[in-house]
């Protein structure tokens, strides 16, 4: 309600343009997860997912804290420090954290206790917790930060993140393009990464498609697969290569219930 | 009290008056009316030699030794053309002419600091106040250029006084409340220029006759029609049209106009692909009065709307508010007792509808206002009751707002209606002493609202002392209570009952006149604390990711602050907010030969805590422009011609700036993170306004024509902050771009 009255009264106003798929410095665009959410008994591994214009990066100092789920965090400096924060150890080049730890960290308000028996019952009269996760990344001389937000369900293993099946490029998986040209870019998933919306909504969930490059211009930042029982494929997303070289584009997808997965699909521009 | 009423050179006239010879004394008595209505002309000066009278209420006067044998008559009346003429001792009728353009006079200097009226008033003509530069013809919008009163984003309307919220400050016509100033968007006053006699400003510190409002006042006085004959004015701009008509009717004299805006129409017949916003309004009045003066009987009502187009969007919002008066006004005086009395009913209905949310509001109100007071040698006493019964009627479709901690969620479909009844009950005394030198004016007001389920007490006092001719003094005191918007009360806490806010306000003038040099100076120092503020219960972002969060600033809180009075904050609030204003004001006014203008200056600070986002220190309030500086000045070119310009400084309204910025990966977009809240500024707007008036006199008529450019150097002025993707870059939303507005105006 206030929000469309203001932007009624502040559309004759200037509006910077929206350059956020470009990839011109490095940026941390996921934190991809394994499981894609996290069991009330379970361990989660967390990897965050940084590019420039160069691809991925690797070898870049990170930082993790889990931040506490009692509190509104709106800046992570100052909400998720102290003891709201659990900072994340690093283990075989992944940072990992059980839900009893966070437990412990972030015991309730009031004085009470958790454990994962009770929180799961929490859960299935409607509780719906959520962890905050922060990644500081040091890259080039500057810090970047990252966050997401980890669902705790009861039954983790009957989730997926979204798996990307194919990139097609002009209908092609050759991912060569032509200097200056549009391309029309189609992402295709595996049809059995839709996860059920929930237990009483059998229907597929929904996956939300951002696209990125360093070079050329991508038409859409967004693109959805709305209706998985009808088509696993986003619509095409017009993509305008730029000059002769090699090139990226990156793909980030997220789904209903809490998933997340990230690529990197070299490019060839000619 | 700064009298800056029109009149017509009438003092260099005077002069002349004294240098008729003194001969064997008599006496004249006469009786001064309009030329054209017939009406009365009260407080005009009559004069001849050292000889001078002031015209009582029905227009008559006597003055006592006069010459034998003819003599010259002098007659000074504001907005009327002056009068010299030869008589004879006797009984005389005199009949004056409305002024036209050349002799208006921008600015008079009065003979001495007077002690009557209002304490800290600013009391203005129609004529002046609709030829200022900038204000579009518009008497009601150049209320913004006196002093005390803050700069408002893309000339929408509201009146922001001395550091209070412009829901602070409540509107009389004829003494009926009316809802809202301005129409919906800002570009133009309910009600129309050309029937307003007289308005005052009164910043803060007005006595208890009124209440209801912690901030300031707006007194608009309408003007009576025409008895001779009927006789039709219209006026044409770009932004709408008008048409008036008055004349005489049994019993007295009747005036009806409408006015309708053709803004939107222009605006759907350009093709955009950008977001339009279409601007609507309607006004119409019908206005009668009985040959004595006793009765006024008035009819006005708005129908304003606003809406959005896209060329093939799917995005749906129209906002429209409308609202009607019908009141009656008896005014009786007998002797020294005068008693007036102003029934009168309102309907109001507001509705705003966009993609997801229909809110739906109706108001009907009766209400009445009665006032006897006492003439005495030494002043007067006087006393008052108001009287206010609303129906709130209500529909609220649509997303619930943000709930507090422990708060089940409200239903998302609200329908219903709140009842609500207002009495205030005042008394008043002013007591002069010292040959009229010192002037004490104590008042008490007492109220209940309803919707609080509250009586308050209100004690207000004021003092003047008149030091000399040329140098006054005011001093005021009072408390001031304020009953929440029925919006507040939309979606109550429990066990925190809803109460009213409140204002002490205290302020200290100077009023220094100078003839000799052509000018006076006025300067008033006020502060004022502030309590029981409606603020935001929830605040669950930053305030950069809740751009129209008071905690965000610029032009999204400003906004806010301008619309709530119509539609609502749409948010759980409690009356837990504090406030405390404080600053100088001065407005210094000069005559150089044909040149003339005023300077205003104010420097105030307006601040606020209580907000959950800001708890534990008071913040600058979201329209604190700490300075404001108006300079204006007309001349006029000949007898057919006048260019006048207007300058205006204010620095910028208070913003939050960002630190930086995180990535959300689960939103795929980055989050802002705010820096101390409201620790920045929008850079200092500045505008210069010209205008030219051109006036042709035929004996059907005059017609004017007036051109009238806001910002003519088209300076770019940011309103408002907007950052790219990543909040490394800040952009800003450019104000009011250079706006004519040329008008076409026939008066009979």
């Amino acid at each position: 309600m206030r929000a469309a009255l203001l932007v009624a009264l502040a559309a004759c106003g200037d509006s910077a343009p929206d350059l956020i798929t470009v990839i011109d410095e490095p940026r941390v665009l996921a934190i991809l997860s394994e499981p894609s959410v996290l069991d009330v008994d379970g361990e989660i591994a967390l990897t965050p997912f940084v590019v420039d214009g160069n691809g991925p990066r690797r070898g870049d100092p990170i930082q993790l804290r889990a931040c506490s789920p009692w509190i509104f965090v709106a800046e992570p400096a100052s909400d998720c420090a102290g003891t709201n924060a659990l900072p994340l150890t690093l283990t075989d080049g992944r940072f990992k954290v059980t839900t009893a730890q966070l437990l412990e960290a972030f015991p309730p308000p009031g004085g009470t206790t958790l454990d994962a028996a009770s929180l799961a019952v929490a859960i299935e009269a409607g509780l719906e917790p959520r962890i905050p996760v922060i990644a500081e990344v040091e890259a080039d001389g500057q810090t970047l930060i990252a966050r997401r937000d980890l669902r705790i369900v009861v039954e983790a293993n009957e989730l997926s993140n979204p798996g990307l099946l194919s990139v097609r490029f002009d209908g092609n998986l050759d991912p060569t393009l032509r200097a200056g040209r549009d391309h029309a870019v189609v992402l295709e998933f595996v049809g059995s990464s839709f996860d059920p919306r929930g237990p009483d909504d059998p229907r597929l969930e929904r996956f939300d498609c951002y696209f990125y490059s360093p070079h050329g211009e991508l038409a859409e930042h967004e693109l959805d697969v709305r209706d998985p029982e009808i088509t696993t494929e986003t619509p095409p997303n017009r993509y305008t290569a730029g000059a002769p070289g090699d090139s990226w584009l990156f793909v980030v997808v997220t789904d209903r219930t809490g998933g997340m997965s990230a690529d990197a699909i070299p490019l060839t521009i000619e | 009290m700064t009298s800056l009423r029109a009149t017509w050179i009438g003092l260099s006239v005077v002069a002349l008056a004294a240098e008729v010879a003194a001969q064997p004394e008599s006496a004249l008595t006469g009786r001064l009316v309009d030329k054209a209505t017939k009406q009365p002309i009260a407080g005009a000066l009559v004069a001849t030699g050292e000889l001078e009278a002031t015209t009582a209420e029905d227009g008559t006067f006597t003055l006592r030794g006069v010459p034998r044998g003819v003599f010259e008559l002098v007659i000074v009346a504001d907005g009327y053309e002056p009068l010299v003429q030869r008589t004879r001792a006797g009984t005389l009728a005199i009949e004056l002419t409305h002024a036209g353009l050349s002799g208006s006079e921008l600015i008079t200097i009065e003979d001495k600091a007077l002690l009557d009226g209002t304490a800290e008033g600013h009391d203005l003509g129609r004529d002046v106040l609709r030829t200022l530069p900038g204000s579009g013809n518009d008497a009601l919008k150049a209320l913004q250029s006196l002093p005390g009163t803050a700069r408002v984003p893309f000339g929408l309307g509201g009146l922001v006084l001395r550091g209070f919220s412009p829901r602070d400050s409540n509107v009389f016509l004829d003494g009926i409340e009316v809802p809202v100033l301005f129409h919906f968007g800002g570009l133009a006053s309910f009600f129309p220029s050309t029937m307003i006699d007289s308005l005052e400003l009164v910043s803060s510190g007005y006595g208890v006759r009124y209440g209801r409002g912690q901030g300031g006042l707006v007194d608009i006085t309408s003007r009576s029609a025409r008895t001779d004959r009927w006789a039709m004015g219209a006026e044409m701009s770009l932004l709408d049209a008008s048409v008036m008509a008055e004349g005489p009717v049994k019993g007295g004299g009747l005036t009806v106009g409408v006015r309708r805006s053709f803004v939107d129409a222009v605006l759907a017949a350009l093709p955009t692909d950008d977001l339009t916003l279409a601007p609507r309004y309607l006004d119409s009045q019908v206005r009668w009065q009985s040959k004595n003066g006793e009765w006024t009987a008035l009819l006005f009502g708005v129908d304003d709307g606003i809406g959005l187009t896209t060329d093939g969007g799917d995005d749906t919002f129209d906002a429209r508010q409308s609202f009607v008066r019908a009141g009656l006004k008896y005014r009786k005086k007998r002797g020294d007792l005068t008693f007036t009395a102003v029934p009168w009913l309102g309907f109001d209905r507001t509705a705003i509808v966009t993609d997801n949310d229909r809110v739906t509001r109706t108001n009907v109100t009766v209400a009445g206002r009665a006032t006897v007071q006492k003439d005495l040698a030494t002043g007067f006493v006087a006393g008052g009751l108001d009287l206010q019964g609303n129906r709130y009627g209500y529909q609220l479709d649509g997303e619930t707002p943000e709930l507090p901690d422990g708060m089940e969620p409200a239903p998302t479909s609200l329908t219903g209606a709140t009842w609500g009844a207002d009495l205030g009950a005042w008394v008043e005394y002013l007591y002069r002493f010292a040959d009229g030198k010192f002037a004490v004016q104590p008042g008490l007001r007492g109220e209940r609202f309803g919707l609080t389920d509250e009586w308050v007490l209100d004690p207000r006092l004021t003092l003047r002392q008149q030091l000399t001719e040329s140098v006054a003094f005011t001093q005021t005191i009072g408390r001031y209570h304020q009953p929440p918007l029925v919006t507040a009360v939309d979606f109550r806490l429990p066990d925190e009952p809803f109460k009213a806010s409140y204002a002490w306000q205290v302020s200290a003038g100077m009023t220094v006149i100078d003839k000799r040099l052509g000018g006076d100076l006025t300067t008033t120092a006020f502060a004022a604390r502030l309590d029981n503020l409606a603020v935001d219960v929830v605040s669950g972002a930053t305030p950069l990711a809740d751009p129209s969060s008071a905690a965000a600033g610029g032009f999204g809180a400003a906004s806010r602050e301008l619309t709530e009075e119509n539609f609502g904050r749409y948010a759980y609030q409690a009356s837990r907010g504090r406030g405390r204003t404080y600053g100088i004001e001065t407005l210094l006014r000069r005559r150089v030969g044909w040149l003339q203008g005023w300077i205003a200056y104010t420097y105030a600070r307006s601040k606020r805590h209580g907000a959950p986002w800001a708890s534990e220190t008071y913040v600058p309030y979201t329209l604190d422009q700490p300075h404001v500086l108006t300079a204006l000045a007309t001349v006029p070119l000949g007898s057919k011609w006048r260019v006048g310009a207007r300058f205006r400084f204010a620095s910028g309204n208070p913003i939050t700036p960002t630190t930086g910025a995180y990535f959300d990966t689960g939103a795929q977009e980055y989050r802002p993170i705010s820096g101390p809240t409201l620790s920045d500024r929008l850079p200092p707007f500045m505008q210069l306004d010209v205008r030219f008036d051109r006036l042709w006199r035929r004996r059907w008529g005059n017609l004017k024509l007036f051109l009238d450019i806001q910002n003519v150097t088209n300076r770019v002025n940011p309103e408002g902050a907007s950052y790219n993707f990543d909040y490394s870059q800040r952009s800003y939303t450019r104000g009011l771009p250079i706006f004519p507005s040329l008008g076409l105006e026939y008066s009979p």
